[in-house]
């Protein structure tokens, strides 16, 4: 490299170049489909009335899919499927991290094999549990020869209210491991003399973990909420193979919209106001962990 | 940059200089030798007509054989296969249609002919026969199609395709269980609950076994087809749904569903998770006396070693007043972007289904004579091979019974928003019916609500 008033010069503006080429690909892949996605939820587009795609309509596609018979419940839906989740899979997780953090024996094993269903893919995700969930799955099967029931229970076919329980658990044990791993991390980063000094002056069980341990934790389960947040808002395979669309989130509608129902302005809307709610809840969750203590969480772990 | 080698100083010019020599250099051999490579297959190799030929995944390696067989007699065609899953065949082709990923001649349904024809996707083939060498006209296997198979394949008065697989949904029960409990093969919706009921006092727990898995039509047309049995019409000529009055004949049978889950406790509440394989599994089984599904199913049900209960499974007249069942067609398309790439791909597309899709076609008598699918033409049932084959699949007399059937089954109207309605129907109405989330009442005034916002 050449040396001088010149150099340095290049020596400011050479990164950018460098960095270009990626961030041509990277925004050709993130930033042109979901402004295309906002163009397109502004305009006509159904398949099957060719001589009008492109048409501009303005806001014609929200106003008709929020007066559509399935808008209210999709939201709701949807709603509720994240917020359950989101507080199963988090406290669940927690809990599940400081039982490993305790180092019991065996616990290292317990990691590995955690790491199983994480691998899964979750649309297969949804297919196992799907299976396992039918009157002749292996659920009904224990619990029936266990005894603790006499006859098959028809979890699928059970009202909505209640199917939502059994989405849940499908992606808990899907997201459980990732979770407990960032959790477990954290854990193992609270300084040992703080607790050692805490129980020392009495602070046990509960109280220990609520004045010495959570606000360690806060930044951390602030983060894993978020994820599991916009996992949950946005999720759509594993739900589907689950459920087959009978439990019908936003991000369902997204996809029937578009692919089954053929009117992809339509699709493109909701999966603006999908996009438009997974910024709210990041909003949401920045003004309870500000972003300078988010940036030192992700740096230093604190 | 400076860099030493050899003592010899080279500049960062000479550097950059020689890469781009060489990076040309290379590129340039590249498209010598492309070019030669092209121009050699043009000369040297003989040109076939390459087609590529969409399937949903049934009993794909005997669509392969066929295939195969087809590319033995017309050698100067290529044809390669993509089959994809079938609840998911739609949307993937919908997607595969508006990327323009080359598509020659795909399986289509009734229930998205509109769509796709609306869209440009799909041609009429009637436009197109004639004008291409063909074994018959086009006019000749048109005379010779079931009635609701040609409604079926009709769109705006034009024809689109041949018929790859015509069937009716019908009703199927299991003789042997009903002649060893005295029950006489029901003639009405009231003769199957009472026949349900009295099987359930001798130990079949839910002697009505339900597919519906909200997934596909295939589940709406296996209850809408018991109401057409009872009369039942959807729509009226101007596509005004007129279902919704408490005595129409598909709101009492919804209300016949609902009551056969939740008040006589005859019909088997793991519908949601009951595929049709897995309605046969439980007829085969004995868990069930009743059933209606694609009539193909019953070949599956009777297909020797398949269940214990093989070979006694019968189809009767659907029960109500008119026996009425719904009759559907799925089809051979060309598709418009075949039409695009000139005549050389519309003869070998032409050429192609008809050799699939034809009345005499050795393939509609395979799938007739060895998985026992129905056809959408009349001719078939005089050929001996398929009329033994029609009473191995479906028993003594099946060869009259399904022809008593198709004659008097019908298919309804499907406008281009006919998939989507069909959709929204099971999932959010009729599903939420069956669960008693809702009423039946609430459930049909849903679906007439959302079949008037799409009519417009």
């Amino acid at each position: 490299m050449v040396v001088g008033e010149k150099g340095t010069k290049n020596r400011e503006t050479s990164p950018y170049f460098f960095i270009l080429p990626t961030l041509l690909i990277v925004g050709f892949f993130t930033l042109y489909p979901f402004f295309y996605a906002i163009y397109m939820s502004l305009t006509k587009y159904v398949i099957y009335e060719p001589n009008t795609i492109g048409t501009f309509v303005g806001l014609k596609n929200y106003e008709e899919i929020i007066s559509s018979t399935y808008f209210n419940e999709a939201v709701i839906n949807t709603l509720v499927f994240t917020m359950v989740s989101v507080i199963v899979i988090v406290g669940v997780a927690f809990a599940i991290a400081l039982i490993l953090n305790q180092g019991l024996k065996g616990s290292h094993v317990v990691r590995v094999i955690m790491l199983i269903p994480w691998a899964i893919p979750p649309a297969a995700a949804g297919l196992i549990w799907r299976f396992m969930f039918q009157s002749f799955g292996w659920i009904n099967k224990v619990f029936v020869d266990l005894g603790f029931w006499n006859e098959p229970f028809y979890f699928l076919s059970a009202p909505r209210s209640v199917q939502i329980i059994f989405a849940v658990t499908a992606q808990m044990w899907q997201q459980l491991p990732f979770c407990v791993l960032l959790l477990l991390a954290v854990l193992q980063i609270v300084p040992k003399d703080v607790i050692d000094s805490s129980e020392i002056d009495g602070a046990v069980g509960m109280s220990k973990l609520r004045y010495i341990m959570l606000p360690y934790l806060k930044s951390a389960l602030a983060v894993v909420a978020a994820y599991q947040a916009i996992l949950a808002l946005t999720t759509y395979d594993m739900v589907y193979t689950f459920a087959g669309g009978t439990y019908g989130l936003i991000s369902y509608y997204a996809f029937a919209e578009m692919f089954q129902w053929g009117n992809f302005g339509h699709g493109a809307a909701l999966a603006v106001i999908l996009a438009i709610m997974t910024l709210l809840v990041i909003l949401i969750i920045l003004r309870i962990v500000p972003p300078e203590k988010l940036y030192r969480y992700s740096f230093t772990g604190e | 940059m400076v860099s030493v080698v050899n003592d010899k100083y080279i500049s960062r010019r000479k550097a950059l200089g020689t890469a781009a020599k060489v990076a040309l250099g290379v590129v340039g051999a590249a498209i010598v030798g492309g070019a030669a490579y092209m121009a050699y297959q043009q000369t040297a190799v003989p040109r076939k007509v390459k087609l590529e030929f969409t399937v949903w995944n049934y009993s794909v390696e005997t669509i392969r054989d066929n295939i195969r067989k087809f590319m033995q007699q017309y050698p100067d065609i290529e044809v390669t296969l993509y089959d994809f899953n079938w609840p998911d065949y739609p949307s993937t082709m919908v997607q595969r249609f508006t990327t323009k990923t080359p598509t020659d001649v795909c399986y289509n349904g009734e229930d998205w002919l509109a769509q796709w024809a609306e869209a440009g996707w799909v041609v009429p083939l009637q436009d197109y026969w004639d004008k291409y060498v063909t074994k018959k006209k086009f006019n000749e296997y048109v005379n010779d199609m079931v009635p609701f198979a040609k409604e079926s394949m009709t769109y705006k008065g034009k024809i689109y395709g041949l018929p790859y697989y015509s069937d009716m949904f019908t009703f199927m029960y299991n003789d042997k269980l009903l002649k060893d409990n005295g029950i006489e093969v029901p003639n009405t919706w009231e003769d199957v609950l009472d026949a349900s009921l009295k099987l359930k006092e001798k130990g079949i727990r839910y002697p009505y076994v339900l597919q519906f898995q909200a997934t596909n039509p295939f589940d709406f047309y296996a209850v809408f087809s018991g109401a057409m049995g009872r009369g039942a019409r959807l729509f009226d000529e101007n596509l005004n749904p007129i279902f919704e009055s408490e005595d129409h004949p598909f709101y009492e049978h919804l209300q016949w569903m609902v009551d056969g889950l939740h008040k006589y406790k005859i019909v088997n509440p793991d519908y949601l998770a009951t595929h049709e394989t897995d309605a046969a599994k439980k007829m085969g089984a004995g868990e069930g006396a009743f059933t209606v599904l694609a009539k193909y199913m019953l070949a599956a049900m009777n297909a020797p070693g398949s269940s214990p209960n093989a070979g006694n499974f019968r189809l009767a007249l659907m029960p109500g007043k008119t026996h009425e069942a719904y009759g559907f067609a799925k089809m051979y398309n060309m598709t418009r972007m075949c039409v695009d790439r000139g005549d050389a791909a519309i003869q070998a597309a032409i050429t192609f289904i008809e050799y699939f899709g034809a009345s005499d076609s050795p393939v509609l008598k395979r799938w007739a004579v060895e998985k026992g699918l129905g056809f959408g033409f009349l001719s078939p049932y005089n050929d001996p091979d398929i009329a033994k084959s029609l009473v191995e699949y479906y028993g003594p007399g099946a060869d009259k019974s399904i022809k008593e059937q198709a004659s008097i089954a019908k298919t309804i109207p499907h406008p281009v928003w006919f998939g989507q309605w069909i959709d929204y129907s099971i999932k959010e109405a009729i599903a939420k019916a069956f669960a008693k989330e809702i009423t039946v009442k609430e459930a049909v005034e849903r679906m007439a609500k959302r079949a008037r916002e799409l009519r417009g």
